[in-house]
């Protein structure tokens, strides 16, 4: 017999009535996963049959065609510098394009000097809350003015490590955020 | 009927109290019992003997949650008939949880004192209350209800794969402190 599953499950027989109680009450809050994929399902079919259409549609349709014959606008003469080209906007802080967001209370704040490790707690609603409930933002950027009981919008690179607490590595920003 | 006038109905003795518990709590006995046997017939029996018990313990009982306290009785009768199901090699629903349990048994090299199932009880409370209230109520319900992964998980709209991994980190996270704690079951 499973005697050590089963001292478990005795000892877990005996946690306080208002523990389990409050449990009995408590109503899960569903993720917005299910329907945020039908809606991009959705938005893709759209995308794919309109594209369809457009290809569908013989020249002359809905405007007129291009005129490929037309000769090309004069080059300037002189050399091209660098700073001539058309500038991309700048990515955010390092380089590194944003992949996901969140927003969070603030836990606990621990800063080694070297490194700072923000232990929060996503706000109900964001995605982050349905894989853990406490999160570990580890990061040698300097923090804002945070403590304890503050939002916080926090940028990473959309990998969260399955630890618990879960913990994020690649963060690209913490901002503190009103209440 | 509120939790404290079925109470007060066994303090003063008097029969109704169990039909009124069993109107209110009836459906959530027979399914906490099912979960752990799987067996109708088992859990119908097991039920009727919680009903006994809170006539025989109410008084001198009078607990805060009838719920919690009926609870409490129905697992360990369920649990009582589940060994003795499985001494006559009759397998159950505790299988399952009981092997999932068996997660949260820390590593001989780590411990350093054997522990009572109370006081295992308390040690796993303290764990709990410095959980978020989504991941305490995930956990009562999977390991005190005994609910299914697939009951839960539709309730919370994730996939049943997703669940269990969170089902298990739980599990690690509260190995991990008892064997912080250095206790040995």
């Amino acid at each position: 017999m499973n005697r050590k599953g089963e001292t478990f499950f005795d000892a877990i027989t005996l946690l306080p009535e208002g523990m389990v109680e409050e449990a009995q009450d408590y109503a899960f809050r569903k993720s917005r996963t299910s329907w945020r994929k039908f809606a991009s399902l959705a938005a893709c079919m759209m995308l794919v049959v309109s594209l369809g259409l457009l290809a569908a549609l013989p020249r002359g349709c809905g405007g007129a065609a291009p005129d490929w014959n037309k000769s090309e606008p004069p080059i300037p003469s002189g050399d091209v510098s660098p700073g001539d080209m058309p500038q991309e906007p700048e990515d955010t802080l390092d380089g590194a394009e944003p992949a996901a967001q969140f927003t969070a209370m603030v836990i606990e704040v621990r800063d080694s000097g070297t490194q700072a490790i923000l232990l929060v707690e996503p706000m109900d609603g964001e995605d982050e809350k349905k894989v853990a409930d406490r999160i570990e933002v580890a990061t040698g950027k300097e923090l804002p003015e945070v403590s304890a009981g503050d939002f916080v919008l926090i940028t990473y690179d959309g990998t969260i490590q399955e630890t618990y607490p879960a913990r994020i590595t690649g963060v690209v920003s913490i901002e503190r955020q009103e209440k | 009927m509120e939790d404290i006038q079925i109470i007060d109905l066994y303090w003063r003795r008097d029969e109704q109290a169990i039909g009124e518990t069993d109107s209110k709590y009836g459906g959530f006995c027979h399914k906490l019992s099912m979960n752990i046997l799987h067996s109708f017939q088992d859990s119908e029996e097991c039920v009727s003997d919680a009903y006994i018990r809170c006539w025989d313990t109410m008084p001198p009982q009078r607990p805060a949650s009838l719920r919690a306290y009926l609870g409490a009785i129905l697992r360990n009768l369920s649990i009582s008939r589940y060994r003795a199901a499985h001494a006559l090699k009759r397998f159950g629903g505790a299988e399952i949880l009981l092997s999932e349990l068996e997660d949260c048994v820390p590593s001989p090299e780590n411990v350093q004192k054997t522990v009572e199932a109370a006081e295992l009880s308390g040690l796993i409370a303290r764990w709990l209350q410095g959980l978020g209230i989504e991941d305490r109520a995930l956990f009562i319900r999977r390991y005190w209800n005994g609910d299914g992964v697939k009951e839960l998980a539709g309730e919370l709209g994730v996939r049943p794969n997703a669940l269990t991994k969170r089902l298990l980190r739980l599990r690690e996270a509260l190995r991990r402190e008892l064997e912080r704690e250095g206790v040995n079951i």
